[in-house]
């Protein structure tokens, strides 16, 4: 299904764009934000870019496990893992590997929030 | 008068050095995205943000030493090829303040400078603002 610009494309409210792999407490950052978000029953989509795909390896970041049962989507963007030579089948999942045609629908979508950290 | 700023779907600032991150690389690739889908996007460059459409980058990146006979655009020439393929979509507006205290004032002609005073016209001109970076 094509979703043209400013349409609205589902469920989700908040998507939330994490940079960044370490230098923030467990429960202070913006994945921890996503956890509360998703338990707050708002359809939640946390996308790892740049640094941040390593918290989506094992034992790397419970909180990601908490936003998955609170029913939060975790997305990791397939460019930035594959720059750092990481395997997509070696991270702990459910995780969705996108590119960017996955999030442009998201950010033109007038009803979701973006937060970008 | 003051020149009307195009309405857009989404402003997205982009702040921070180029070269810390790969930060401005998942900027574009997204930016692409949308413009490919129909989308209208500004982006309003500050802080270390303005030296990417620097005229003195010139055209091509240094050469990679390994891939030799491959040429690689500048940030400021593949910010023009944006703009000149997506004309009535994708808007670059630079910070005029942050361009000077820099010492980044010659620009490639596609990007509009604007004084921070004017960055309430282009927020009012959005339905959609998202900030990227750190100054």
């Amino acid at each position: 299904m094509t979703i043209a610009a400013g349409q609205h494309t589902g469920s989700v409210r908040f998507l939330l764009v994490e940079s960044e792999s370490g230098g923030t407490p467990d429960r202070a950052g913006l994945v921890h934000d996503a956890v509360v978000q998703a338990r707050l029953g708002h359809a939640t989509v946390l996308l790892l870019v740049q640094e941040a795909v390593a918290l989506a390896l094992p034992d790397r970041s419970p909180e990601l496990a908490e936003l998955r049962a609170a029913g939060g989507e975790v997305w990791v963007d397939g460019f930035a893992l594959a720059q750092r030579g990481l395997d997509p089948a070696a991270l702990a999942g459910p995780v969705r590997v996108i590119d960017m045609e996955a999030v442009a629908p998201l950010v033109l979508d007038p009803v979701v929030k973006v937060v970008w950290h | 008068m003051a020149p009307q700023i195009p309405r857009t779907d989404v402003l997205l600032i982009l702040m921070g050095a180029p070269h810390e991150s790969d930060q401005t690389t998942t900027v574009l690739r997204l930016v692409q995205a949308m413009l490919e889908r129909g989308g209208r996007v500004q982006l309003w460059a500050c802080g270390h943000a303005t030296t990417l459409t620097q005229r003195s980058l010139g055209e091509y990146k240094p050469r990679n030493f390994t891939d030799w006979y491959t040429n690689y655009p500048s940030s400021a020439a593949l910010v023009q090829d944006m703009l000149r393929t997506f004309p009535d979509q994708f808007y670059w507006y630079g910070c005029q303040f942050c361009s000077d205290d820099r010492g980044t004032r010659d620009h490639v002609p596609d990007v509009v400078m604007r004084r921070p005073s004017a960055f309430a016209a282009n927020s009012a001109a959005a339905d959609k603002i998202v900030m990227i970076g750190v100054i």
